[in-house]
């Protein structure tokens, strides 16, 4: 089952303009991000533990994450 | 005033840089808190929070006067870190860490005993002043202390944690508040026992009256019974007792170590019986506690 | 952790306390070869970490070999307090002229080491206490001091135990303490102690209690008796617990899933200790019929929750889920809200349906209760008690 109450994604274009970076991987403290072909991609069944820190969205330099709420 | 820690109180904090650690001293500070320093052995030079952290606990008695140490390492290390805060002087220690071997802890108690120090748990939550300060994890984040916990008439000695900020948040609902709340800790063997605090309630002009949260297991409340029938409180106390359902399941534990039915003397019951006895009052429901203490306490006038 | 019998007599015997020569068996041909080594008669007894063994038809006594092995049958199958039978000691019975009693353990008011002797012998000791308080002696020693005799003399000379029995009684006291204190017990017993014929004594029956928190450290110990902690701890795990207990280890952030297994309908996830045993209370004294006990907390992650969830909705005759914990500080509200939802979603069910009440205040709450709104599941705040919660879910859930 996908996410219920957290959606986050991830721009590639901006991703790839940061790069080479694993800041929201390294700063997410439930593991929500993983390195895929050299960018970051986004663990859906992981994204319900997100705990609203906010340091994926501080920390990415290109501002390439949106996090959405569903609720 | 209040009872044990106060705005003045000056804390250090044994295994300062521990997880646990990190977050309350975070939220003590927050609270208003005066952590003086931290002890983390090779850790020294650092800081958390701002606070300086040091190799030993002299290194921090030697130069300044320690109120309480709140200790929260791991368990094999509890007896020697509060053997150190104890030589070195430190009249009131309080020890969080849960599941430290019974032999090490009646050891760190009879010391405590020699040094004419107290020690508060293990197995605790630690202690609350509302308004003033506060010693270990208890009522959390500043803000959400400030929700349950408000300055007031009512004492509050309860075995478990969590269920010391659910009492203080209904006397607050009731606005009824609280001079000193503590969590006396869940093991079979505790340094401070309700009898041994109540006296320093009794002593306190702030207080007028007392909350008890009871548990199946563990014997601390005849002596507070004979206690009271010896001596006499000024104080209105009333009492509640939660895990009435463990009385036909004994043997078996539920909740904390020492919640475990092992004989007739300590099941839910026989401490109502006690209780009673002894002119305590015993809420049958949990709401039932504000109920009780607000007819105890008479005219409202000690409502904050 | 409690020692079996014959683990509390080898422990005992390590120490020089004189016990029966005996052998352990695990079946009626060995009880007849360990009663002919032996030489009759002999006495059997179940191997059991339960009291109310002699009651039970646990021990039996055999003069012969034919004996020792009909009555091995009869124990061997044993069920004792629920508790099951493992093995069955054959000892060579022994010629008993008195029974004493003699314990250490701890004082949880003095908050010292106590040792307790009784010149009234073979039975409960709390009975003894009551019924003939001149026989029982009871005196608490230093934990930090090293141990020395005298306390132990002094505690057997006051019950006026005649001539040369105070020296032979001291010595096993002595060891007894010294046990007790070296290998982390919380209770060294042996009841009775026996004098026989000839003036000497020896341990008819032990029971030993090593402290669950010194475990890790007593491990030398636990491996040279060759003794396993696993499966000693009360009635044996149902299936729905062992689940549980696999769900909580599965995932170290938090616990949810310390769950004991009830016949009702209304699937019980409250926290923690103390919490639990107030909200399983007020479910019970509304009329509720809780179909589990269970304790959260500690902050779990939100897929911890949603599989402890849809572990309790999984036991037929749930009806409902009640979610009611104290006001929390660690834990997060929202997190639980999620987990739960998610639970009760994934195991098919619409969750303002299925969750008869939410009730947790604290930390994140106005997140949670947002998502619990958007759910349209029914929720409390922090205006309404642990018991008001309890009595909503039980009018919401069919009994």
């Amino acid at each position: 089952m996908g996410s219920m109450f957290i959606e986050l994604k991830i721009d590639i274009d901006r991703c790839r303009a940061g790069q080479p970076c694993r800041a929201c991987i390294e700063s997410c403290p439930v593991d929500i991000f993983v390195a895929t072909d050299g960018l970051a991609a986004v663990v859906a069944d992981n994204q319900d533990e997100c705990t609203l820190c906010d340091l994926c969205l501080q920390r990415c330099p290109t501002e390439a994450v949106t996090l959405t709420k569903l609720y | 005033m209040s009872i044990l820690v106060d705005k003045e109180s000056r804390i250090i904090v044994q295994g300062i840089t521990g997880r646990e650690a990190v977050s309350f001293v975070a939220d003590s500070l927050g609270y208003g808190a005066k952590i003086v320093g931290g002890v983390t052995p090779g850790k020294a030079g650092m800081d958390v929070h701002g606070v300086p952290v040091y190799n030993c606990v002299r290194d921090i008695t030697g130069k300044e006067r320690v109120d309480i140490a709140v200790i929260s390492v791991p368990p094999a290390f509890v007896k020697d870190a509060a053997f150190e805060a104890l030589q070195n002087g430190v009249p009131l220690i309080v020890v969080i860490t849960e599941r430290v071997a019974r032999a090490d802890v009646v050891q760190v108690l009879e010391l405590a005993r020699q040094r004419g120090a107290r020690v508060i748990g293990p197995n605790t939550m630690g202690l609350i002043s509302p308004g003033k300060s506060k010693a270990g994890s208890v009522g959390g984040p500043p803000q959400d202390a400030r929700k349950a916990f408000v300055r007031g008439p009512v004492g509050i000695m309860s075995r478990s944690g969590g269920m010391t900020t659910e009492i203080a948040n209904l006397l607050t609902q009731n606005r009824l508040g609280q001079s000193t709340a503590i969590s006396v800790g869940g093991d079979p063997i505790i340094g401070s026992t309700f009898v041994e605090l109540l006296p320093l309630f009794e002593a306190d002009p702030e207080t007028k009256a007392v909350v008890l949260f009871c548990e199946p297991g563990g014997s601390m409340e005849k002596p507070l019974t004979d206690y009271i029938k010896a001596n006499g409180t000024r104080l209105p106390i009333v009492a509640f007792i939660a895990g009435r359902f463990a009385d036909a399941m004994p043997g078996v534990r539920f909740g904390h170590a020492g919640s475990i039915v092992q004989g007739k003397q300590d099941t839910a019951a026989a401490k109502v019986e006690l209780f009673r006895e002894a002119g305590i009052a015993v809420a049958e429901e949990f709401s039932e506690i504000a109920t009780i203490l607000k007819e105890r306490l008479g005219d409202g006038k000690h409502v904050y | 952790m409690r020692f079996y019998e014959h683990e509390a007599k080898s422990l005992l015997a390590k120490q020089a306390i004189p016990v029966p020569q005996s052998v352990l068996v695990s079946d009626a041909q060995e009880a007849r070869r360990a009663a002919e080594s032996l030489g009759s008669p002999v006495v059997l007894k179940a191997q059991v970490l339960s009291g109310g063994r002699m009651k039970a038809g646990g021990v039996k006594y055999a003069d012969t070999a034919d004996e020792a092995e009909a009555a091995t049958r009869e124990i061997m199958g044993l069920e004792i307090g629920g508790l099951k039978t493992v093995a069955i000691l054959v000892e060579r019975r022994v010629r008993v002229a008195q029974e004493y009693y003699l314990a250490v353990t701890y004082d949880p008011v003095a908050k010292l080491p106590v040792a307790i002797f009784s010149s009234a012998g073979g039975i409960d000791i709390e009975e003894a206490a009551e019924r003939m308080p001149e026989k029982v002696a009871r005196g608490n020693f230093s934990s930090l001091t090293p141990f020395t005799d005298y306390v132990v003399k002094e505690l057997i000379a006051s019950l006026n135990v005649p001539g040369a029995d105070l020296s032979r009684l001291t010595a096993i006291a002595s060891r007894l303490a010294q046990l007790f204190l070296r290998y982390d017990l919380t209770l060294a017993e042996i009841n009775p102690l026996a004098k026989l014929g000839d003036g000497s004594f020896v341990a008819l029956d032990a029971h030993v209690d090593l402290d669950d928190e010194a475990i890790g450290r007593q491990q030398a110990l636990l491996k040279e008796m060759g003794i396993s902690p696993e499966g000693r701890e009360g009635r044996p795990s149902t299936a729905f617990e062992l689940e549980a207990a696999a769900i909580d280890r599965s995932d170290h952030r938090g616990v949810a899933g310390r769950v004991v297994e009830f016949g009702g309908s209304l699937g019980l996830i409250i926290g923690g200790g103390g919490a639990s045993l107030t909200a399983f209370d007020a479910v019970r004294k509304y009329g509720g019929n809780p179909a589990n006990y269970c304790e959260i907390g500690g902050n779990p992650s939100v897929g911890k929750v949603a599989a402890l969830t849809k572990h309790i909705l999984s036991k037929p005759g749930t009806d409902k889920i009640a979610i009611i914990m104290n006001v929390v500080n660690n834990t997060r509200v929202d997190l639980v809200a999620r987990g739960v939802i998610k639970g009760v979603v994934e195991a098919g069910y619409d969750p303002a349906e299925k969750v008869a009440i939410f009730r947790i205040p604290g930390a994140w709450e106005e997140e949670g209760f947002r998502i619990l709104r958007k759910y349209g599941v029914e929720y409390l705040d922090r205006t309404a008690s642990i018991d008001q919660a309890a009595k909503r879910a039980v009018e919401k859930t069919a009994r």
